[in-house]
């Protein structure tokens, strides 16, 4: 390629226009003499006019070589005009070889020109080509390589063009593995220049490069085109190898953290979140992807493991479960999970795994992965604690990773560990909803001899909502206290002070035999909380009276109940009172009403009432309608939750609480038994 | 929200509940904190629950700490009875028009 630069510049200077003109100047001088001495001396030198010409178009242009020529003609003219020899055979043969020579020369001149110009541009193009970014290669018929500029060389692994031209085939190809962009090697047969030398017309291509001495990674896009003849046939092959490497990195990287995040906040259920990740980091990133959490027991437990091969997983699954790490061992994941600092090792010394194992078996089976490279980073919790590690692992591949991969992963580690951290939050305030929600409610309704109970509890909402409604039914001295109620507030707030409440007064109602003190006890105990602490209730003493009950009823703040009376309609009971903890002082009165065997008493929070349909508000005469003809404590339930499903749309922002109490038909052991008692 | 002199009126319409209790709250605080006389604008309001409650219940027990009067409008009948429901209506001052109350 120097060589056509020298030749480039030579005949650069062939075309000056002194030497042109000096070459003409001396031509036409030449003509001039041998003309004098034609003259002067002897007709023969009339023919060797026509060296001129020559001369010209020698060193000349066109235009110069045909005055030239003129100018010999004309001197065999006047050589005849001198001479009287038109006629004279001599002559004529004479000025035939000059008018002959003069038109050759002529056509010389042409010829010469058009190439010095071919030769011209050619040069300027190979200078051009030479100077470019782009890697371009010419390839022939055999696919021998005839050209390449620098940037080809440099690509293609070479120290200068010279090295890469005089290099076989073999080892052209033999510096490098070359994999197509969904990780499949690129075969002999898919090489861009055979295809289009077998006549295929190729749209750029991408293709992986991995050095194989040094490991790097590079991306190309090779374009290819044949360069026909006159005839249309394929002569050479022009390849532009363009080295993509830097934006095709930024596009993976960009298309992994965006995938990677949507596989993170897909689900709670971070160990399957956790596996997609580790599967789209595989072939791309690494050959392999690891991620590894701690557990109580202080093994390093590995959550999700990548490879595209799924033997090759299945594998490391075993290997993994046979010599699991612990978070006390040196090094490795181990160390990472300690100080949080991200390991890159582009070359993993053999000495390095002789000390990561535990036996020689150990050491065989991680030698047969065959890894060269690896990063692990730290998954990080927001505190930046670290909460797991992610490894990754070239080794097929011969990839070597470089500090633009160990960016990557640290950030697919940050979003990993955010990830993780969430689901583990969630899952556990979850868990402490369910513990708090256990702690509003009794654990299980008791089995009050002569009385049916039936409760319905729904809380708003998603399962971690705590709601604000209790309910609540326990023995007291002289019978059994039922009660259901509303806490202002949402939340964990509201859900403290919903257990204060029930608590407070189911401890009180103990204590007193009036549910009246009861209520205005609980009354006083929320208003002296600091802040809004109020409530609603109802409540409802039940002592037996025979085979029926007495039930005194007191509400504050509360719907009043209603009562069902043998399947019959629904009538409320009770008189209003003051909501509690709002006031200092309140009015509250008790409401006796007696409960006949078959009879249901029905207690309920405004849940209920205020629950969302499509138009307006289930409200009470739904209610009062839906539990008409309640034949006993679960069916009236059973009536308020079809109602509500039939009527309800979306998702409601209040809980419900309903409490049924029915008393019984009394049975006839017991009635015997009272019986006896009473005759004793 | 309109102002008459030290008086505040806050106009509140549709649902007072979870959703909306907090702005409301918001209002009828900045109200109190500006004004010698609140007035509360129930008249078309369609339906309160707890939280719609304890806003009404927390301006009542502000006018009885600091002395800044407080009134409402009459609410619709439904809304109504959940204040007698409660107790609270003894402790409202309770007028048709809210300009004649904050006057």
């Amino acid at each position: 390629m120097t060589d056509l630069r020298a030749a480039s510049a030579r005949l650069g200077a062939a075309e000056n226009p002194g030497r042109r003109s000096a070459a003409t100047v001396i031509s036409l001088a030449a003509v001039a003499a041998l003309t004098i001495l034609d003259a002067s001396w002897s007709e023969v030198i009339s023919a060797t006019v026509v060296v001129a010409p020559f001369i010209a178009a020698m060193f000349a242009g066109v235009r110069q070589t045909a005055l030239v020529a003129a100018a010999s003609i004309a001197s065999a003219l006047l050589s005849g005009i001198w001479n009287d020899n038109f006629a004279d055979a001599g002559y004529l043969v004479r000025a035939a070889i000059v008018i002959v020579g003069g038109a050759f020369s002529i056509l010389a001149a042409r010829t010469r020109e058009d190439a010095v110009r071919a030769e011209t541009l050619g040069g300027q193009l190979i200078a051009a080509l030479s100077n470019l970014a782009e890697a371009v290669v010419l390839q022939d018929r055999e696919q021998r390589l005839v050209y390449a500029n620098e940037a080809a060389a440099e690509t293609l692994g070479f120290s200068s063009v010279d090295a890469l031209l005089a290099a076989t085939p073999e080892r052209q190809d033999g510096l490098a593995d070359y994999y197509n962009e969904d990780g499949t090697p690129l075969t002999p047969e898919q090489y861009p220049s055979r295809r289009v030398l077998s006549g295929e017309e190729l749209a750029p291509h991408r293709v992986r490069v991995i050095n194989r001495a040094t490991g790097e990674e590079r991306w190309r896009l090779t374009s290819s085109r044949g360069v026909r003849d006159g005839r249309g046939e394929i002569q050479l092959v022009v390849t532009v190898i363009e080295d993509i490497t830097d934006q095709r990195r930024a596009e993976l990287a960009q298309r992994l953290l965006g995938r990677a995040g949507a596989a993170l906040s897909s689900s709670l259920n971070y160990e399957h979140t956790l596996q997609e990740v580790a599967d789209l980091s595989v072939p791309d990133l690494a050959d392999w992807c690891g991620v590894s959490i701690p557990d109580h027991h202080g093994l390093i437990k590995q959550v999700a493991v990548a490879h595209s091969d799924p033997e090759k997983v299945a594998f490391a699954r075993r290997l993994g479960e046979r010599y699991p790490s612990r978070v006390g061992d040196p090094g490795g994941a181990a160390q990472v999970l300690r100080d949080g600092m991200s390991q890159l090792i582009p070359e993993i010394p053999d000495e390095l795994l002789e000390q990561a194992v535990v036996d020689d078996e150990h050491l065989e089976l991680i030698r047969s992965i065959g890894i060269r490279s690896g990063i692990v980073v730290p998954m990080t919790a927001a505190s930046g604690r670290p909460i797991g590690v992610l490894s990754l692992v070239n080794a097929e591949s011969g990839r070597v990773f470089t500090e633009a991969d160990l960016e990557l992963c640290e950030e697919l580690g940050r979003r990993a560990g955010i990830a993780v951290e969430n689901a583990r939050l969630y899952t556990e305030r979850t868990v402490i909803a369910h513990t708090l929600q256990r702690a509003l409610l009794p654990p299980g309704l008791p089995e009050i001899p002569g009385f049916s109970l039936s409760a319905l509890y729904r809380p708003a909402g998603e399962e971690n909502w705590v709601g604000g409604d209790f309910y609540d039914a326990f023995a007291v001295r002289d019978g059994w206290v039922a009660v259901v109620g509303d806490v202002a507030g949402r939340g964990a707030q509201a859900a403290a002070l919903t257990a204060f409440a029930r608590h407070v007064f189911r401890t009180s109602a103990q204590l007193h035999d009036d549910p009246l003190d009861a209520v205005a006890y609980l009354n006083q105990q929320l208003y002296d909380r600091p802040g809004q602490a109020m409530c609603t209730l109802c409540c409802v003493h039940l002592r037996a009276r025979g085979p029926a009950a007495e039930a005194t009823i007191v509400c504050a703040g509360h719907p009043l109940p209603y009562t069902v009376r043998q399947a019959g309609a629904a009538e409320p009971v009770g008189a209003w009172g003051t909501m509690l903890g709002a006031w200092r002082e309140g009015g509250w009165s008790r409401s006796t009403t007696t409960l006949e065997p078959g009879d249901v008493l029905v207690l309920y929070t405004d849940g209920v009432t205020d629950a969302t349909g499509a138009a307006d508000r289930y409200g009470d005469d739904r209610l009062r309608a839906a539990l008409a003809e309640s034949r006993d404590a679960e069916d009236a339930l059973r009536r308020i939750a079809d109602g509500l499903a039939d009527f309800e749309t979306g998702e409601q922002s209040d809980d419900t609480a309903a409490l049924a109490i029915m008393r019984s038909e009394p049975a006839a052991g017991s009635a015997s038994g009272d019986q006896l008692g009473s005759a004793a | 929200m309109h102002s008459e002199g030290s008086a505040e009126i806050v106009v509140v319409r549709g649902e007072i509940d979870l959703a909306t209790a907090d702005a409301v709250r918001a209002d009828v605080r900045a109200a109190f904190e500006r004004a010698e006389a609140v007035v509360l604008d129930l008249r078309e309001v369609d339906f309160m629950d707890t939280q719609g409650l304890a806003v009404v219940i927390e301006a009542q027990q502000a006018s009885a700490e600091d002395g800044t009067r407080f009134a409402i409008t009459r609410a619709p009948d439904h809304v109504h009875r959940l204040f007698d429901m409660i107790g609270l209506t003894p402790r409202l001052t309770v007028v048709d028009d809210p300009a004649a109350a904050a006057s």
